[in-house]
């Protein structure tokens, strides 16, 4: 693998110092991985995720977090190291059966989809004559298991929810972007007081709560889902969407009043733009609906703008 | 429930600005999963999330089927949620009571020399003590009364309290009970297996002596109100609130309640596995069904009969009554100092009426005596679950590090040491990305490492 980052000796020295543990913990001896190869490994993976500064404690830190044997064995795989890749399979395989048939909810696509990320695995594919396996990329910051339910779940996201897709995950994975960019669809014009009072209210937020609001507005998730997703209580999740939705109101309210609005004016106006606004969410969401969707719901909306006119203030 | 304006679910779905965050590798997608993403490397895939609904699909998706999320260690529990300023205070002042009847019972207790068998139960309400902590003192008044509960809610509550008191008491408030403690109950389950510390010698439990149904070490009235008082139906949020004013319902801890009996059962009927948390107030938690219910646990109980009963044959047992008149403490108990000892055995068990009583802790290895227990509950600020959820690591206030395998039921309390020094200041951090290699952070900036799932340390700085 070749490193994409300049490896700081404070990096080179916190691995030194670890490598005989980790190395011996990660099993690393019996899949034929030896500590040099092993500490390049390391090097990487801490370059990649530390910031430059990083001191050598920090990344002594760092390295301790690692899942070391996961990282050993998904990189011995991808050496070519045959028992490594026996081991991986007696372990992951069934896994990566099932969570595709969880992921995909349909036999056939979820076959589909497993035997083409163990394909990628294995590392059918080659670049410059050398194998090229997908499990070199793993760095060991999750567990292999969750690794490859991650990458499956790209997959399938990539797949069966776009219809085109203007880069291929390969490709695209040097980059860190998984997937093509959205079409940007630029929404009809709302009272630009109310678009900019509630695009504050939104800023003021922190990401987690848009997170939230997100997952549970747009993308239609349970609360059990995103208090999974976010590692917290269901009803924690529950209470802060109730508290969200109603704190963003009143500060949408005290936007548009900020900008001269009067409270009547502000009020009808996020009212008004409730109706009229589903066409929006519609046009929004058919963002990721394939494209021939979306061009039905476009012959829509003139129509609908007529019937329900705008009340500008 | 209410719904957002509609304007800002258009707004939400903007499409991100070209300089925002790059869609994480898979590799950080799945530590975020599975909550072993600290501060800014969080914040960086949460910003991205906010705006990237695939990504957001990814994570949802990769979930894996019916496990529990594992909190965060990295984070203490996200305290800033909303809670009902009313209930707060109400819990606040409910506790202050108890702690306050709680503290004279023990004293009188104490000067009879009776002793008391308690439960592993633990109150949840006992989380609501720590928070009243920080409140002021009760008025005297209060706390003698013992009346007999009223409500339904408040008797459980009372329930939940008296077994806290049962398990807590250690002649300090109730509020400062040391987590792995009750006097009548070995705190750890097993021995630690640590470089140089003795570590808790928990003595086993005798099975005997136990009623059936208790036993539990998590096994908390189901009642009590969540520490965040939200979560806990109406009827007993009223109840609680009513609990404000007059407070002589709180006191009613006294009175005895009879034990919990089901949870034990409870515990193994489900499927689930276990879920984990740490509440607003540092109570750690566990809930067996997925979620709807959440319990106390309680580490210093160890039912645990094998125990290491180790060479110094120390053995304590515990028996739990089911009716258990009023709260009885061992004398020995209430002079346990908080933990920073070595050995958090809990020593004695002094038992009521049936059980047998027991021999101090014994010290053989380290120790000494009776391991004093650490007077004050632990307060949690630290988890980290294994991915199924039956290893947990948890700490917390003083150094309090704890560990389980099973679920939760048997506890070992873990201190760190290295080459003669302990884990000082609450443990605010751990993070095993195996069973096996862990770090644990702590409040005084320390930073201590295990590779071999505990058992011996490294201090890093």
């Amino acid at each position: 693998m070749r490193a994409t980052k300049p490896i700081s000796a404070a990096v080179e020295s916190a691995v030194a110092g670890l490598l005989v543990e980790l190395h011996a913990k990660g099993g690393c001896e019996k899949i034929g991985l030896t500590r040099e190869s092993f500490a390049a490994i390391l090097c990487e993976v801490s370059a990649r995720y530390l910031p430059a500064g990083n001191t050598e404690a920090e990344t002594r830190t760092f390295l301790l977090t690692l899942r070391v044997e996961e990282l050993a064995l998904a990189r011995a795989c991808a050496a070519g190291n045959n028992s490594a890749w026996e081991l991986f399979l007696t372990r992951y395989r069934e896994k990566l059966y099932q969570s595709a048939l969880r992921i995909a909810r349909e036999d056939s696509a979820a076959r589909d989809l497993a035997d083409s990320l163990y394909a990628e695995l294995y590392g059918t594919t080659t670049r410059d004559g050398e194998r090229i396996s997908k499990l070199a990329s793993f760095t060991g910051r999750g567990s292999l298991e969750g690794w490859l339910r991650t990458v499956l779940a790209q997959e399938f996201v990539n797949r069966y929810r776009r219809t085109k897709r203007l880069v291929s995950l390969d490709e695209e994975s040097e980059d860190g972007a998984q997937f093509a960019a959205p079409d940007p669809e630029p929404l009809p014009s709302a009272d630009s007081r109310l678009e900019s009072a509630t695009d504050a209210a939104l800023a003021a937020l922190d990401a987690e709560d848009r997170t939230l609001l997100a997952a549970y507005y747009i993308d239609g998730r349970t609360l059990a889902e995103i208090a999974r997703m976010l590692g917290v209580h269901e009803s924690t999740i529950s209470r802060k969407v109730d508290k969200l939705a109603k704190s963003l109101r009143k500060k949408i309210i005290a936007g548009m009043m900020q900008q001269g609005m009067a409270r009547r004016q502000a009020e009808e106006a996020l009212e008004v733009d409730v109706r009229d606004l589903q066409l929006d969410i519609h046009r929004s969401l058919a963002q990721d609906s394939p494209a021939a969707t979306f061009s039905e719901k476009k012959d829509e909306l003139p129509l609908q703008e007529k019937v329900a006119p705008r009340a500008k203030s | 429930m209410e719904n957002a304006p509609k304007i800002v679910r258009a707004r939400l779905q903007r499409p991100a600005p070209p300089t925002a965050e790059p869609h994480p590798d898979a590799d950080l997608l799945t530590a975020f999963a599975e909550q072993s993403l600290s501060g800014r490397e969080r914040d960086h895939v949460l910003e991205h999330l906010a705006q990237c609904g695939d990504c957001r699909d990814v994570v949802a998706l990769a979930l894996p089927a019916g496990e529990p999320v594992a909190l965060a260690s990295h984070s203490p529990a996200r305290t800033g949620w909303l809670s009902l300023p009313v209930l707060r205070w109400g819990v606040v002042a409910a506790g202050i009571v108890l702690v306050t009847s709680v503290s004279i019972l023990q004293y009188r207790q104490r000067q009879q020399g009776k002793t008391l068998v308690a439960t592993s139960l633990i109150s949840h309400d006992q989380a609501v003590d720590t928070a009243a902590q920080s409140a002021l003192r009760p008025p005297a008044a209060a706390d003698s009364r013992m009346v007999a509960p009223r409500s339904e809610m408040q008797k459980q509550t009372v329930m939940a309290k008296k077994s806290a008191t049962l398990s807590g008491l250690q002649g300090a408030p109730v509020v400062n009970r040391p987590a792995p403690a009750p006097a009548t109950i070995p705190a750890q389950p097993q021995p630690m297996r640590r470089s140089n510390s003795a570590g808790a010698i928990g003595g086993p439990i005798a099975g005997q002596g136990f009623a059936p149904g208790i036993g539990r070490s998590s096994t908390v009235v189901e009642v009590s109100p969540q520490s965040d008082a939200e979560s806990a139906p109406p009827d007993q949020l009223q109840a609680l609130s009513k609990a404000k004013p007059a407070s002589p319902q709180a006191s009613a801890a006294m009175v005895p309640a009879p034990l919990l009996h089901a949870q034990p059962t409870l515990m193994r009927m489900r499927g689930l596995a276990p879920r984990w948390t740490i509440s607003a107030n540092g109570a750690l938690q566990r809930s067996l069904d997925g979620g709807k219910t959440w319990l106390d646990v309680d580490v210093a109980v160890n039912d645990s009969l094998s125990a290491n009963l180790g060479p110094t044959g120390m053995n304590t047992s515990v028996t739990v009554e089911a009716s258990t008149a009023a709260l009885e403490v061992q004398p020995e108990a209430q002079t346990e100092t908080r933990s920073k000892d070595k050995y958090e055995t809990k020593s004695e068990t002094k038992s009521v009426a049936k059980s047998t009583p027991r021999p101090s802790a014994p010290a053989s290895m380290k120790s000494a005596q009776s391991e004093p227990a650490p007077t004050s509950r632990t307060i949690f600020r630290a988890i980290s679950v294994s991915s199924n959820a039956a290893e947990v690591w948890a700490g917390g206030s003083g150094g309090a590090l704890y560990h389980t395998v099973d679920g939760g039921n048997l506890w070992t309390s873990v201190i760190p040491s290295d080459a003669g020094a302990n884990l000082t200041g609450d443990v605010v951090g751990i993070q095993f990305s195996n069973p096996r290699s862990g770090i644990v952070t702590t409040s005084t900036a320390e930073v201590w490492t295990t590779l071999d799932a505990g058992q011996t340390w490294h201090k890093q700085r």
